[in-house]
């Protein structure tokens, strides 16, 4: 019978990563949250000590190119010289993150790290007891751009009981990423792999089983968008049989939470309502986004009004002092507007006609005093489509607000 | 929507009042100033859209009563519904009912109502017809403004929105400016970009400081090296002068060994294992010395020996001979033998002819015809005489007795016939004692009761025994209990029965015998005994006469049978005296002889002949034995004769000769055998030392032949050569394993090629060795410095935050930014949409507006004007006239003006209703109307409700008298 082996399949630590949307965190909380991709780098480290792993994959972008910093390699260092004394090897290959080009050589790593340096898929073997057991293939970003199917290239070596392939890249579907490397599933499938380690996608999701496609999602969130429980995978693998335990890393969670306030009337239920949402996040670092349904048009307004921002602070007031925080980052209302939009247009040709200007914006008109500012250009990203749609429809909620929002009644 | 009636609970100045609208779209309430009509106006509103409590207040019934009512309307499915409000009613909420009193869904008004709220309702349905009058000029403009003012959301709520909207754009960001937030953190991200850029040069310097780090490390790395390898020459050098007594050695020798050729052939330890050869080789060879001579020796003992030996065949023959020689013996002695006996047959045949003395020959005595039949004759003649003389005698003696016996017996039986009775007597007795017996036996046996029941109890016992033996089979084979049970009581009850009959016959059987002993009396017993006893005498008399009688006759019977006998006897003699006289005839000897000595005779006769020719056998026997024993010596001489002296003449000293012989031989030959045997043995012992010696001899001659040498002599000679060259070979070797030993192979296949450096250059060389590695340590100490400080550099840098945190700060600046900037451009963007949208509200929809308003114009003034527009510059509005004359509003009468007024709003809310099917309430005021004028604005009316219901309050209801299916008067 073949030697079973268990290892950790991590990916996308993006060690000292920016956060997006954090500009109204107080500082204490932003402190701990700029050192979390770290402590969760050193919850890695300390997992895979506890679980007495064979070895630690990670499949790419474990720097962050944005923030290069000899801080982050030297955190690394000290992760990768405590697997060397607990006698844990390291196989690490570079992704669009931190693809080698952008990369160059800082400190003396200790011989348990084993990095993919090509950008061809080569295959280390990992030995066991003196004996070759796991063929793992993989490769590195040369440039931040892969943009051709590197599934293709991974073929399984001889005289190894387990074949593990470690891909950093995306599907053919997946749309929130970047199609780095893209692959369809069936490439995958047709090697004769044991087990595909992917990464790049933050988003944990198991693709497919026999043989096991796995995204382990990053081991810290960064942003609204990254919620939930991030960690790595702890693998166990034997000829019969892959077994999957999600380990959470992360030491701040994102969460994005949905209140009803269908009965909510006056804002003190408001804050109880909310305290009673978040209650479930106690013990934990949790940043918390808000989305209110179902407002009342008292609600609605108060919330225009900001009176409920008030009410947040106060929540938020409480909360920055602890030691185990839940941080209320924004809040939304989201209103029905699709029915009130088509009754708006039938009875009201102004605002018909504003609702068509809507659908036809000059972006330069409208942005170019500032994205075109000889300093602000630098620092402002173009904006994406999806970013558009969400300013298209936030000015229209400000606009209609301002023309009709409050005292349309004569009540 | 159409409003069909109308029924007012309490409303104002109106109580419990009812009106039915026209059939058709257009209803007219005419009624003079505080007649109500603007209270059925708010009455309708109120049952639409609702009043809030205050402004219910203000409609509470004068008299009293109940605020309320309800409207009949048609829905848009074309059945009627009742819409009810009361005010003290769920906060007059509205009740809608249909035709069935089902009531409808809470929205359901509002669906009906197109979702137009009281506002907007009152903008477009319900107005005023000179509502729209402005003072002084009508820019386009300002009609665009008039069209804005008229929708929804009304012109000032735009400006107001852009005002603030513009407000806040400031606030954030300006083009040129450096307070606004946003201009803010420009300027703070350019800072920090800045202070980025140093930030990334540190990452450079690290990177730099690694390198110079590293070249350090490798430069150490090489000289340590080279130092290492300068010890390693150093070691190299100290180790020649060490064993430089080696070297010259080694040099001392290789020259030595010149004089002797490269490569001497001669075997490996050679002399030794020659004279080790030659040591076992020599016992060897004395060993096979002496068994050579003893060979030998023993070789010559057995030809000697041979020598003597008789040919095999004369021994053979000899031993032949002597096997015979105990027959030989034998033959003489049975010759002997018979002689003797033939004597002895001889004496007893002239005895017993002496004895018979019978005067015959011997010769005539074989020749007598005497055989076993003769000598049979003479027995039994002389037997049969000798008996029947004698039984003559002894028959002769018997037949006196018998007649002396018969006079005996005779008288006995006379006296027995005296004491026996007569017939008659007995049968006397006997009848006397059977009637005795008779009547005894009557009394006992017959009459006695106990016989007939020994009989039946001989029958009782016998069925008993059957009941018993059945009983048991049925058990034995029934298995029913009940029955089993009812018959094992049955056995029981028969066995106690037939034991208690036991009992009673036992009894009944003594009783019997007691009685018949007692009845007998002592009379009849007494004569019946004296009968009995004179029957017994009587019949012992009689047996004894009738044995008596007997007797005689069978002695009667005997005198007669001897008599007989006596007869034959003597007949008989007669016949064997015959005989005896024919055998005397036939031998003449028996003439004289009783025949008493016949058998004898004959007997001893015979016996005679038989040794006759038991004596001549013996001679025959005799003279065999003779000529046997003669053709025997004869042989033996002739054959030996060679072997016997002359002076042997006996034939016994001849035989012990040649029995000499045949031992002497025998033991040559034994002798003979041993020898061989013993050379046999001999030969292997030679021939065991020679195959010993052949391996060591063929050693010998080997070691010679490697040796090249054909001597002995030479081998040595050569021995001692090679020992002086092996010598120094060895020296030579042990020389180089020294310096090998010590000294690394490059340096030493030089000295064995006879390079080497003397001691003086060796010690010059490390000399020179030493200054440099001086050199080079010192060197290396201080690069070991740099490294040091280098690597303290790199480490303070590698664990510095500060780079970190300055990074963040910047990307947080920069997401503030980046926050702010799309917050900005949500503003900036609803601004440009609502400028925008005003921009094309006010230019696209006028011209519609102003066409219906043209259309309207021209119906209200019969034609006179045609179209309504504005001049080039926009600012004034004129009117065409159909003459083609324009004129300006302040060139137009008040009616006209009026017209124009009511002919644009009448086209605002058209084109705005267009969409809507609602009631249009509108108030009058048509008073600066002419009669023709107010009867064209009815036929606009009527052509406007078409398409909606038109209610129209009026003052006075001229010009729609004609019409009075739709005019209501209060």
């Amino acid at each position: 019978m073949q030697e079973k082996i268990k290892f950790i399949h991590s990916a996308d630590l993006h060690l000292d990563s920016p956060f997006k949307g954090m500009s109204t965190l107080p500082d204490p909380l932003y402190q701990q949250l700029k050192s979390s991709t770290f402590t969760a780098l050193n919850n890695l480290v300390q997992l895979a000590i506890d679980e007495a792993v064979d070895f630690v994959l990670i499949v790419g972008d474990l720097f962050d190119q944005s923030l290069r910093s000899v801080y982050a390699e030297m955190q690394f260092l000290l992760a990768c010289e405590k697997l060397a004394e607990a006698k844990i090897p390291i196989y690490l290959s570079y992704g669009n993150h931190d693809y080698l080009k952008e990369r160059t050589r800082t400190l003396n790593y200790p011989d348990n790290l084993h990095v993919f340096e090509s950008d061809e898929v080569e295959c280390k073997v990992f030995v066991k007891n003196g004996r070759p057991l796991v063929g793992i293939h993989g490769f590195s970003y040369l440039e931040q751009a892969v943009l051709g199917n590197k599934a293709i290239e991974y073929e399984p070596v001889d005289g190894v009981p387990y074949q593990i392939g470690m891909l950093h890249g995306s599907t053919g579907q997946a749309d929130e990423h970047d199609h780095y490397a893209p692959f369809q599933l069936s490439d995958l499938r047709g090697k004769n792999i044991d087990y595909w380690a992917l990464g790049h996608i933050h988003k944990r999701e198991v693709l497919g089983t026999n043989p096991t496609i796995v995204y382990p999602g990053n081991t810290q969130g960064r942003s609204s968008k990254e919620f939930g429980e991030k960690g790595c995978y702890l693998v166990e693998l034997d000829q019969a049989d892959t077994k999957l335990t999600f380990k959470p890393l992360h030491q701040i969670r994102f969460e994005q939470v949905m209140i009803d306030l269908k009965n909510c009337n006056d804002l003190d239920q408001l804050y109880e309502q909310v305290t009673d949402a978040l209650t479930r996040f106690t013990q934990q670092k949790v940043i918390v986004y808000l989305t209110l349904i179902n407002a009342t048009p008292q609600m609605a307004q108060n919330y225009h009004q900001g009176e409920l921002n008030e009410i947040i602070e106060l929540y938020n007031e409480q909360q920055e002092d602890q030691r185990k925080w839940t941080w209320i980052q924004s809040v939304k209302l989201e209103q029905e507007r699709n029915s009130d939009e088509s009754l708006l247009r039938l009875r009201d040709p102004f605002i018909q006609q504003l609702l068509e200007q809507f659908e036809q914006i000059d972006w330069e008109e409208a942005a170019n005093d500032l994205w075109r500012h000889r300093h602000a250009k630098r620092f402002l990203p173009d904006l994406t489509e999806v970013e558009k749609a969400e300013i298209i429809e936030e000015a229209k909620e400000l606009a209609l607000y301002q023309l009709i929002g409050l005292n349309n009644d004569e009540n | 929507m159409k409003i069909k009636q109308l029924h007012i609970y309490g409303f104002g100045k109106w109580q419990d009042q009812k009106w039915d609208l026209s059939e058709q779209q257009l209803s007219v309430i005419a009624g003079d100033n505080e007649a109500g009509k603007s209270t059925i106006r708010a009455f309708i509103l109120f049952i639409l859209f609702g009043l809030s409590p205050q402004q219910r207040q203000r409609y509470l019934p004068k008299r009293g009563g109940q605020l309320g009512g309800q409207l009949v309307v048609q829905g848009s499915d074309g059945k009627d519904y009742t819409i009810e409000r009361i005010d003290n009613r769920s906060n007059a909420e509205a009740i809608c009912l249909d035709q069935n009193g089902q009531k409808q869904a809470a929205d359901w008004l509002n669906q009906e109502l197109n979702g137009v709220d009281r506002a907007l309702y009152n903008q477009i349905f319900n107005f005023d017809v000179f509502g729209l009058q402005l003072e002084g000029g009508f820019s386009k403009e300002q009609l665009g403004e008039v069209l804005l003012s008229v929708g929804m959301t009304g012109s000032d709520r735009i400006y107001q929105t852009e005002k603030q909207l513009n407000k806040a754009l400031d606030r954030q960001f300006k083009k040129q400016g450096s307070k606004p937030a946003l201009n803010q953190l420009i300027n703070q991200l350019v800072d920090q970009e800045r202070e980025l850029k140093s930030l990334e040069d540190s990452v450079v310097a690290y990177q730099r400081h690694l390198e110079k780090s590293e070249t350090y490390q490798a430069e150490i790395e090489q000289k340590r090296a080279r130092i290492q390898g300068l010890y390693r020459e150093l070691d190299v050098y100290v180790e020649q002068q060490r064993v430089y007594p080696a070297i010259e050695n080694f040099q001392l020798v290789k020259q030595k060994l010149t004089e002797f050729p490269e490569k001497m052939d001669f075997p490996e330890q050679g002399e030794a294992r020659f004279r080790r050869l030659k040591e076992t080789i020599q016992p060897l060879q004395a060993d096979y010395e002496v068994a050579k001579r003893q060979e030998n020796d023993l070789e010559a003992d057995r030809l000697q020996l041979e020598a003597r030996l008789l040919s095999d065949q004369k021994i053979r023959q000899i031993s032949a001979k002597l096997d015979h020689v105990s027959q030989y013996h034998d033959q003489l002695t049975e010759k002997k033998h018979l002689e003797r006996q033939m004597e002895e047959k001889e004496q007893m045949i002239k005895a017993q002819l002496n004895e018979l003395k019978l005067n015959i020959t011997e010769s005539e005595l074989k020749q007598l015809p005497i055989n076993y039949t003769t000598e049979e004759t003479w027995k039994k003649l002389a037997d049969q005489y000798y008996h029947t003389t004698k039984q003559i005698t002894n028959d002769q003696q018997s037949l006196d007795t018998l007649i002396t016996r018969g006079v005996i017996l005779e008288n006995e039986v006379a006296e027995l016939e005296a004491k026996t009775l007569s017939t008659r007597e007995k049968n006397v007795i006997e009848n006397e004692l059977e009637q005795i017996n008779q009547r005894f036996n009557l009394r006992q046996q017959k009459d006695h009761p106990f016989m007939k029941q020994q009989l039946s109890h001989r029958v009782f016992s016998f069925l008993s025994v059957f009941l018993l033996v059945a009983s048991l089979m049925i058990i034995l084979v029934n298995q029913n209990n009940l029955l089993n049970g009812l018959l094992a009581g049955f056995i029981v009850l028969v066995g106690v029965t037939f034991i208690w009959q036991q009992l009673k016959f036992r009894k009944n059987w003594l009783a019997f015998l007691n009685e018949q002993s007692t009845e007998q009396t002592i009379e009849s017993t007494e004569r019946r005994d004296e009968l009995v006893k004179k029957l017994a005498l009587h019949d012992n008399n009689r047996d004894q006469l009738i044995l008596a009688r007997e007797k005689l006759k069978q002695i009667d019977d005997q005198q007669m049978n001897i008599t007989e006998e006596l007869r034959k006897l003597t007949s008989d003699l007669k016949q064997t005296e015959q005989a005896i006289e024919h055998e005397r005839n036939q031998f003449s000897f028996l003439t004289n002889l009783s025949v008493g000595f016949w058998p004898d005779l004959a007997t001893r006769l015979r016996e005679m002949i038989d040794l006759m020719d038991q004596r001549d056998q013996l001679k025959a026997n005799h003279s065999e034995q003779v000529r046997l024993l003669d053709q025997f010596e004869t042989e033996t001489s002739t054959q030996f004769n060679d072997l016997f002296d002359r002076e042997e003449s006996s034939f016994q000293e001849q035989l012990i000769h040649l029995n000499e012989i045949a031992v002497e031989q025998s033991n040559l030959r034994e002798q003979q055998e041993k020898l061989t045997e013993r050379l046999k043995e001999q030969s292997e012992i030679r021939k065991t030392i020679e195959a010993k010696m052949i391996p060591y001899q063929d050693n010998l001659s080997e070691l010679l032949k490697l040796a090249n040498v054909d001597s002995e002599e030479d081998f040595l000679t050569q021995a001692h050569l090679y020992r002086e060259w092996d010598e120094l070979k060895e020296q030579q070797v042990e020389m180089e394993r020294q310096i090998r030993l010590h000294l690394p192979e490059t340096v030493t296949s030089k000295i064995f090629a006879g390079e080497f450096l003397s001691k003086n250059e060796l010690e010059t060389q490390i000399e020179f060795i030493r200054e440099q590695l001086e050199e080079l340590e010192e060197w290396v100490n201080e690069l070991v410095q740099k490294e040091a400080d280098q690597q303290a550099i790199l480490k303070s840098l590698a664990h510095s935050k500060v780079a970190v945190d300055l990074k963040h700060a910047f990307y947080l600046t920069k997401d503030k930014l980046v926050a702010g900037a799309r917050e900005w451009l949500v503003r900036q963007v609803a601004l440009k949409q609502i400028e925008n949208t005003k921009a094309v509200f006010q230019t696209s929809y006028l011209p519609v507006v102003l066409e219906k308003a043209s259309e309207f114009l021209g119906q209200l003034t019969s034609g006179r004007y045609l179209k309504l527009d504005f001049d080039q510059g926009n600012h004034e509005l004129f009117l065409l006239a159909a003459d083609q004359q324009t004129y300006r509003l302040d060139e137009l009468s008040q009616g006209t003006v009026d017209q124009l007024f009511v002919s644009i709003r009448l086209a605002i809310s058209s084109w705005l209703a267009e969409h809507i099917r609602l009631p249009f309430l509108i108030d009058d005021g048509f008073v600066h109307f002419d009669r023709e004028r107010k009867r064209e604005m009815g036929q606009i009316l009527a052509q406007l409700s078409d398409v909606h219901q038109m209610i129209y309050f009026t003052k006075d209801a001229d010009g729609f008298e004609q019409d009075s299916d739709c005019l209501i008067v209060l």
